[in-house]
């Protein structure tokens, strides 16, 4: 898989950048560019498109505004992996260990070890997952004319403000981000359901050609 | 240091201990985590698992007839620990009431309520065990079970705890040392940690607290004081809290008074550390804590944390990485890792001298080439032509070309490296050239196309672990196993922390069937890469060569779950597992653990995909025999005579058509099915082809009494069938309501008897009448599916199947079964 230079050609500001840089788990998955808007720059192929839309179609039921509206309405306010850090979270060590090898929890039980090896080192949950995706969600609507740039930008603050609120860094929110990724394949609980994600926060935190090294977290917004 | 001798358990602790007391952790972290591996490589800490039940030996127990009687020997085996926390005493007593009492069940019923109401800390197992003994459901319908509730809710939570179960109280119990406990400190334990737990699930955390603060500090297990620093952490270092702040080390002392050595006070005191007071004196605390208690990885993870903010950027990268390795499911160290990495990448290189800061330059390089981070850093223009940067140059550039372009021809990057090869000199950095040539050999295939290149590299590195690798991986390719053997393990020697020199030397040994080595080096192997199904396949191999089937299937089991399984996979599985139910030949048939896992192997063998390599594979048919088999002994007939009609289908296809045992066991499914027409057909025709083969008779006398056995049925079931099948269509036609279950029946008998039409039209009118699903639709979709099928109706059968399935999802007992087959079919017809 190769990857974009970081260049910023459509010269956005810090904040933009930011805002662009809250999206970066989805867009790195996807091979899309981290400084424009739009997923390819100005690469808008008919198969792009049609890829796209079947994603948001298909996966998220978003066809146009009212779509997206819903959806992120839906992201803001899911609660996934904070409810079982708030049934366990004070349980002690000795409780988690047993509870996470107990196999008529079924998948629950690896939750109870998300729990354990989460318990007092992760900030604001698992949030990043749904907050992530909803700025990535927000970049797609706009690639395909269901709002305008305009909106694209108001949405993509509004979402961003929420993340601002929660995380302190690009570490934590990365860090919110795998865990939520990780609750959600709870069912195939292994290192390599997860290792995708892994890669693409090592690209991030350590590449000069990230968003995450080349954009403070501390933007003004 | 040398290494660690083999030695027992706590000799060797000791020995790591005094080794690691002796480091100095700013300048020998990594030769710490060298020992770690040493010894971890030897003692492998299991991840505990669920508390097996020891077996008990209940003395002789006495006659209980009366309720009286019985709640008396109740109060006596829950007034001990020993007895109170064994299943085995209850059940001894309520088997002896079963045995002796003739009084009516439902007279036990208020005693046994009454005796819960003040003994009600017992597991869910027991209460489990005397919901089932006793007619509770009717003894609540009662006007006395009414009075008792209008007395007392108390009576309304034993209730609860009889249907559900105390899933808190049996998490405690299997947590702490219960049977260091007497009862009376149990009363004052157990209640309050249950209490503070309810508190808790409310946010409560202050009453939480208090409730757990009841408890005498002399007896608290160590499970409550990780409760009580729990909240007071909790509330202090992530909510700020003052008051908390300033209880939390004084009750963390009385805590570590009594359990001085428990990782996750030591952590939590730590990390308490790290949030109030400077790095430095964290980092002294956790290194201490480290010496004294070196498997303390929550601590390690701490001292990463504090290297991190020291800037000592390369300690903290060691330190997460081995981590990671040990726990990759905790993805804080592999973020960690990446953000240490970031710090060594970004840090200027500082020297005394010009020949310092080259040759710092140069060990840079190769840690950004050795982590895959190819933007090198920008050194002095005097430096520019030494011939060994430029040699890195010209390795980073090619990396990185292929990073970013995907690599636009498969061999640049060794071609690249070779030339690199010959502008370098300094002997470091042409073994960290070759590691990274030879890394582009990554199979036994390519060794061997670069024969002469490996052969080079050797002679130049004769004692680096990299180039006896490859020579090691050479040998082994050329089936020279014994010499492959040596050089594997002459890398594990040089380097005890080479994973894969493990690995190699498990797949000599298993080729030398020098078994017992192979399954040594095979566990190092699985310990350090977990996830790694290699591992398990050599040892699950080993134990099968060695006829110890139940190893041979746990290792395979788990393999199968790590790696998309190839026809050989699927094989060997349940090979393992059909040896293991023969061997015990029936001896263990009640056996939970083997019925559950013959279970759980036919359900992992439902899950895989028959890709065209499974198809093609050369035991795929009894591949097929093997889970039929496993079906018949399951009692999952029909899911068998799937199985067996599909390794009929492959050996057709390959041309074989004597095919004695699983000729025999489709006859046997299909007489147990009641299929006894085509039962009877198919055996007749076989047995006139294995006289025509002149095949053995005591082979052909198996097949005549199994005809038997089918002609019998058919005759029972036809006449049967036949007088029913008129009455029951018209009682149903009356008054759907009330025969909804007769439909059922009535389904069955036609499956039974083969009427594929009537099944049909029963199907139909089921439908008809009943189109809100329960259940029992997913019965009657499978079957009226499966009668279309027959009738060659596929795509009326397929949508029957896909309702199934939908249904499914609702009701996913008690057919999980016919879900299985009709999904199968789905997939197997998918056009």
């Amino acid at each position: 898989m190769s990857h974009f230079k970081y260049e910023n050609p459509d010269q956005l500001s810090d904040k933009q950048l930011w805002l662009l840089a809250t999206s970066a788990m989805l867009s790195e998955l996807n091979n899309q560019r981290h400084d424009t808007l739009m997923p390819k720059g100005d690469y808008t192929h008919p198969e792009l498109m049609e890829n796209i839309q079947h994603c948001l179609s298909r996966d998220w039921d978003i066809n146009n505004l009212e779509g997206l509206s819903e959806t992120m309405l839906y992201l803001h306010e899911k609660v996934t992996f904070q409810q079982d850090q708030n049934n366990w979270g004070m349980a002690s060590a000795e409780e988690l260990k047993l509870a996470s090898s107990l196999p008529q929890l079924g998948d629950h039980a690896n939750v109870v070890d998300m729990v354990h090896n989460y318990q007092f080192e992760l900030e604001g949950s698992d949030t990043a997952w749904h907050y992530g995706r909803c700025a990535w969600l927000i970049r797609m609507s706009a690639f395909l004319k269901y709002i305008s740039e305009e909106e694209a930008w108001a949405l993509l603050e509004e979402n961003g403000q929420r993340i601002k609120a929660v995380f302190s860094s690009w570490t934590d929110f990365g860090i919110s981000y795998m865990v939520g990724a990780q609750y959600w394949k709870r069912g195939t609980y292994t290192a390599d359901a997860v290792r995708r994600y892994q890669e693409q926060f090592l690209f991030l935190t350590t590449n000069k050609e990230s968003p995450w090294t080349r954009v403070d977290w501390n933007v003004e917004l | 240091m040398g290494t660690l001798d083999v030695g027992h358990g706590a000799e060797r602790l000791r020995e790591f201990r005094e080794k690691v007391m002796a480091l100095d952790f700013d300048q020998d972290i990594a030769q710490y985590l060298k020992v770690l591996e040493e010894y971890q490589s030897i003692e492998q800490p299991e991840k505990p698992t669920a508390v097996e039940e020891k077996s008990v030996e209940v003395p002789a127990e006495g006659v209980y007839q009366t309720p009286e009687q019985l709640v008396a020997r109740f109060a006596e085996i829950y007034s001990q620990t020993e007895t109170c926390y064994q299943f085995a005493y209850w059940e001894s007593a309520l088997k002896s009431v079963k045995e002796n009492s003739t009084v009516e069940g439902i007279m036990f019923c208020k005693p046994i309520y009454d005796f819960l109401f003040d003994h009600s800390l017992i597991k869910t197992e027991v209460f489990r065990l005397i919901s089932q003994s006793f007619p509770f459901n009717d003894f609540h319908r009662t006007d006395l079970w009414k009075e008792m509730i209008a007395h007392s809710e108390n009576y309304v939570y034993i209730e609860n705890l009889l249907a559900r179960g105390n899933f808190g109280l049996d998490l405690i119990s299997d947590a702490m040392p219960i049977e260091q406990y007497d009862r009376a400190q149990l009363d004052e334990i157990l209640p309050n940690l249950l209490y503070s737990s309810r508190l808790v699930r409310n946010e409560d955390y202050i009453n939480a607290f208090k409730v757990l603060s009841r408890i005498n500090k002399d007896i608290m297990p160590v499970v409550g004081w990780q409760r009580m620093l729990n909240i007071l952490y909790k509330a202090s270092v992530k909510q700020g809290q003052t008051d908390p702040r300033d209880i939390f080390l004084s009750v963390m002392d009385d805590a570590l008074i009594r359990y001085p050595r428990d990782e996750h006070l030591l952590y939590l005191r730590g990390a308490f550390l790290m949030a109030f007071h400077p790095v430095e004196e964290t980092k002294a605390f956790l290194i201490q804590n480290l010496k004294h208690n070196p498997l303390h990885f929550k601590s390690l993870y701490l001292l990463g944390k504090c290297y991190l903010e020291l800037k000592e950027f390369a300690v903290a990268h060691t330190i997460f990485g081995k981590l990671n390795s040990v726990n990759p499911q905790n993805l804080t160290y592999s973020a960690y890792q990446a953000v240490a990495l970031h710090g060594m990448v970004n840090q200027p290189v500082q020297a005394d001298t010009k020949e310092e800061e080259l040759a710092g330059y140069k060990v840079r390089m190769m840690q950004l080439l050795d982590l895959k981070v190819y933007d090198m850093p920008e050194f002095p223009a005097e430096f520019a032509g030494d011939v060994d940067i430029k040699a890195l140059g010209v390795y980073a550039y090619s990396a990185s070309r292929q990073f970013y372009q995907g690599g636009l021809e498969p061999t640049y990057l060794p071609r690249d490296l070779k030339m690199a090869l010959q502008l370098a000199k300094d002997p470091e950095v042409r073994l960290f050239i070759i590691k990274g040539l030879l890394a582009c050999y990554p199979n036994f295939d390519d060794l061997v196309n670069n024969k002469e290149t490996v052969l080079q590299f050797v002679e130049e590195f004769p004692d680096a672990d990299s180039t006896n690798f490859a020579l090691a991986g050479l040998l082994y390719a050329e089936e020279k196993f014994e010499q492959a053997l040596t050089y594997y393990e002459r890398v594990r020697d040089l380097n005890p922390a080479h994973t894969f020199s493990y690995l190699g030397i498990a797949r000599c040994a298993e080729k030398l069937e020098d078994y017992p080595k192979a399954i040594e080096a095979s566990g190092v192997f699985q310990h350090a890469r977990k996830y790694d199904g290699r591992g398990f396949d050599i040892m699950g191999t080993c134990y099968y060569n060695m006829g110890n089937y139940r190893k041979a299937y746990e290792n395979f089991q788990w393999m199968v779950q790590l790696r998309k399984p190839s026809g050989r996979d699927q094989f060997i599985l349940l090979a393992s597992l059909g040896n293991l139910v023969d061997e015990l030949d029936g001896k263990d048939f009640q056996s939970g653990w083997l019925m559950e896992h013959v279970e759980e192997g036919l359900d992992l063998f439902d899950s895989f995909e028959r890709t065209a390599e499974f198809q093609e594979y050369v035991n795929a048919p009894w591949v097929f025999l093997r889970g039929a088999k496993l079906c018949e002994f399951l009692g999952r007939h029909e899911q068998g005579l799937e199985y067996i009609n599909q390794a009929f289908e492959l050996l057709y296809a390959k041309g074989m058509n004597n095919l004695l045992e699983v000729a025999l066991v489709r006859g046997r499914l299909m007489n147990a099915l009641g299929h006894y027409g085509h039962a009877k057909e198919f055996l007749s025709n076989y047995i006139s082809f294995l006289e025509r083969e002149d095949t053995d008779e005591q082979e052909l006398e198996s097949f005549r009494t199994l005809l038997v056995e089918v002609e019998k049925g058919l005759a029972d079931a036809d006449n049967e069938y036949l007088q029913d099948l008129s009455v029951l269509v018209e009682r149903a036609t009356e008054e759907p309501e009330t025969w909804q279950p007769v439909f059922v029946q009535l389904m069955r008998k036609a499956m039974m008897g083969q009427a594929n039409t009537e099944m049909v039209a029963i199907g139909g009118r089921y439908f008809e009448f009943y189109p809100t699903p329960v259940p029992d639709h997913v019965f009657m979709g499978f079957w009226t599916g499966k009668a279309h099928f027959q009738l060659e109706e596929v795509e009326k059968s397929m949508g029957y199947f896909q309702k199934c399935l939908e249904w499914g999802e609702s009701f996913p007992q008690p057919y999980y079964n016919l879900l299985t087959m009709a999904g199968n079919y789905i997939r197997n017809n998918q056009s």
